[in-house]
């Protein structure tokens, strides 16, 4: 199992991350301070790093120099209460290789957290299975056992995204963001009216809908 | 202090004063020096006159020369001799002679003899009979030396005398002039935040200092709206962080106090996660409000269509209005038109104005999209067949949390920011947005940008 530092001051929110990533199967261990964070961070144990950027005695970005000073390439995910596009700029040419500004939903913490955990090994997979649903991304074709489901191009989006995060929350705003490239939609019902043609399409009559709606949260897609 | 208007007015009116003072001084005393020579001169004519005009003359020049030297000594206090055509002397008063003055030059000059007598020298030819005389006159000039030096005097105590004057003078004028500045600037002092409804007198609104007061207290106008929004505002925004607030705190305090069951305890901590989500969007909405007003741009500014933009706009929100049956339609321009923005921010331009159409049309109804080019500026409309806005919430509509139907807005997700985050989208833009409606018809939302190169 992939092991995961967290670096962050704030007690209530580092407790959470660390059940939370434990809940999920990680092995987390977790640093209160910047000196700690960074003396954890250097023998190399670590599969990721999750990073708050206002810390005690060294601020994140000292602790990411440390880091890289040291030789370490682990992918650091840098957590901001900061949100100017200047800030994200500084953050990334530390050498962070994300940057996710609070109050985040902790259902995109997990998102980012596995794409950084499968960085450097591309993804090949060509075909998704995922709900009884098999999407060939090649061929842009979703087949239900034999028969093939005719998808619009933003609804096989949605469901390609919701397919690489299956068995997963994702929430409206990272559907927003990913799927139709702008977060302004998040705050409108696009996102929800677009789950609903799709779970129209995809779900067998008289079903449980495969898409199911997780309240205060967003969508997942059954494995 | 010597840095003050009211000083360097005094100073440069005391240095200008004394300029034109000693020059005027310098001036009379110089033309009076002249009208004294010129009077030694009229005195020297009318001996040359009187020495021409003597008949006796021509005849008995010698004992002629020597009553008229007699003569002007005695009565005019003039120095004389004549001399003969060969140059010798008929007759020349010991002070003349004695000095080895000669009459070969003709003409009139200033002369200091010995004793240190000033004097003006002038010598002439007179005709007598049928020989050329030369007569050489030297005329006194004490007196006019004594009066001279009088004027001098005279002027030497009274140019400074005036001149402390004008000072004194100009000081009061400066320190009258400017007193009604230095009382602008005590009033203005005292306008502090909590004071702002004051205003500073204006004596006379035509006048300098009038215009002045006029428009530090339009400055003064400015602030209280200023803070009057300012306070509106943070008064509005903690009341929309509160109500979260509140629902959170509830649930969760109900939850504790009973013992609910694991259904209910997920229903509670879902609402939780609800108003959560409320208040993170509420939180990042102000935030790039805060930003638009700073005038912060995050991104650069690119080429776009805004016709370009619409269409996809429309296109993605379609199912939107299919699911509520409104007919949402989207007039093509032709050619599109072009402006220069940050992509991002006017879709959400776009995407919040097709949102609140269609969220206030009732079903059957439709909403145009549309946009045209015209006078260099490209417009994008929005029109739909509503409910429409009654005129007493128009003029607010764009102002921050203003909500027409508050309870119903909230329900719906909404923050009450909508109308002024595209507001201060287009103004950041450079462009403006107005609102037209009528209640029961519908309400056309416009947006005029300046256009730029087409995309």
């Amino acid at each position: 199992m992939p092991r995961v530092l967290i670096v962050e001051d704030e007690r209530k929110v580092r407790r959470g991350l660390e059940e939370g990533l434990a809940g999920v199967g990680y092995e987390v261990e977790a640093a209160a301070t910047g000196p700690d964070g960074a003396q954890l961070g250097r023998d190399g144990r670590f599969d990721a790093v999750v990073l708050d950027w206002m810390l005690p005695g060294m601020d994140g970005l000292e602790v990411l120099r440390a880091l890289r000073a040291a030789g370490q390439s682990v992918p650091v995910l840098i957590l901001t209460a900061r949100d100017a596009v200047e800030d994200r700029v500084l953050g990334l040419d530390a050498g962070a290789d994300d940057y996710l500004v609070k109050p985040f939903a902790f259902a995109e913490l997990l998102a980012r957290l596995r794409v950084l955990l499968r960085r450097g090994q591309p993804d090949r997979e060509t075909v998704l299975r995922a709900a009884g649903l098999e999407i060939d991304l090649l061929r842009r074709r979703v087949t239900r056992g034999d028969a093939e489901i005719a998808l619009a191009h933003k609804e096989f989006a949605l469901l390609e995204y919701l397919a690489r995060h299956k068995g997963q929350a994702v929430t409206r705003e990272m559907l927003g963001r990913d799927v139709w490239a702008d977060p302004s939609y998040a705050l409108t019902n696009v996102v929800e009216v677009y789950v609903n043609l799709l779970r129209k399409k995809i779900d067998a009559p008289g079903e449980r809908s495969r898409i199911t709606t997780v309240r205060g949260v967003g969508y997942r897609l059954e494995e | 202090m010597t840095r003050s208007i009211r000083w360097r007015l005094t100073v440069w009116n005391a240095v200008g004063v004394a300029v034109v003072l000693v020059g005027f001084a310098a001036l009379v005393y110089w033309l009076a020096g002249r009208a004294f020579r010129q009077h030694a001169d009229r005195t020297a004519d009318t001996g040359f006159r009187l020495v021409e005009t003597d008949p006796r003359v021509a005849t008995k020049p010698v004992e002629r020369a020597k009553y008229w030297v007699r003569e002007f000594d005695e009565h005019m206090g003039v120095r004389a001799a004549v001399y003969g055509p060969d140059g010798a002397a008929l007759a020349a008063h010991p002070g003349v002679t004695g000095r080895g003055l000669n009459a070969e030059v003709v003409g009139r000059r200033s002369e200091t003899d010995p004793e240190g007598q000033r004097w003006r020298l002038a010598v002439e030819s007179v005709r007598a009979g049928d020989q050329e005389l030369r007569v050489l006159l030297m005329v006194p000039l004490r007196d006019q030396d004594a009066d001279l030096a009088a004027l001098g005097r005279a002027m030497l105590i009274a140019v400074p005398i005036g001149l402390v004057a004008t000072a004194g003078l100009a000081y009061l004028l400066a320190r009258g002039a400017v007193a009604p500045v230095e009382q602008l600037r005590k009033t203005t002092e005292r306008i502090t935040a909590d004071r702002l409804h004051e205003r500073l007198p204006v004596r006379n609104p035509d006048d300098e200092l009038g215009q002045l007061a006029g428009t530090v207290n339009t400055m003064i106008g400015r602030l209280e709206r200023s803070f009057a929004e300012i306070k509106r505002f943070t008064a509005d925004a903690s009341h929309e962080l509160r109500t979260p607030l509140t629902a959170i705190r509830t649930v969760a305090e109900v939850a504790l106090a009973g013992t609910p069951t694991a259904d209910e305890l997920r229903d509670i901590i879902e609402s939780v996660l609800e108003e959560c989500g409320r208040m993170a969007r509420l939180t990042e909405q102000l935030l790039a409000l805060a930003r638009d007003d700073a005038g912060v741009v995050p991104r650069p500014l690119e080429r776009l269509s805004v016709a370009a933009l619409a269409r996809e706009v429309v296109d993605t929100m379609r199912p939107l209005a299919d699911a509520k049956g409104v007919t949402i339609t989207f007039a093509e321009p032709a050619p599109p038109a072009g402006v220069r923005g940050d992509p991002i921010r006017l879709r959400q331009v776009v995407v919040n104005l097709i949102d609140n159409a269609i969220k206030y049309t009732p079903p059957g109804g439709s909403v145009r999209v549309g946009t045209a080019e015209a006078d260099g500026t490209v417009r994008l409309t929005v029109v739909d067949t509503g409910e429409g806005i009654a005129a007493e919430h128009l003029p607010r509509v764009f102002d921050r949390f203003y909500r027409v139907d508050k309870a119903r807005s909230r329900e719906q997700g909404g923050t009450g920011l909508g109308l002024s985050i595209v507001q201060s989208i287009a103004t950041a833009h450079g462009g403006t947005v107005s609102l037209t409606s009528t209640v029961g018809v519908g309400t056309e939302a416009a947006v005029s940008l300046p256009a730029g190169p087409p995309a």
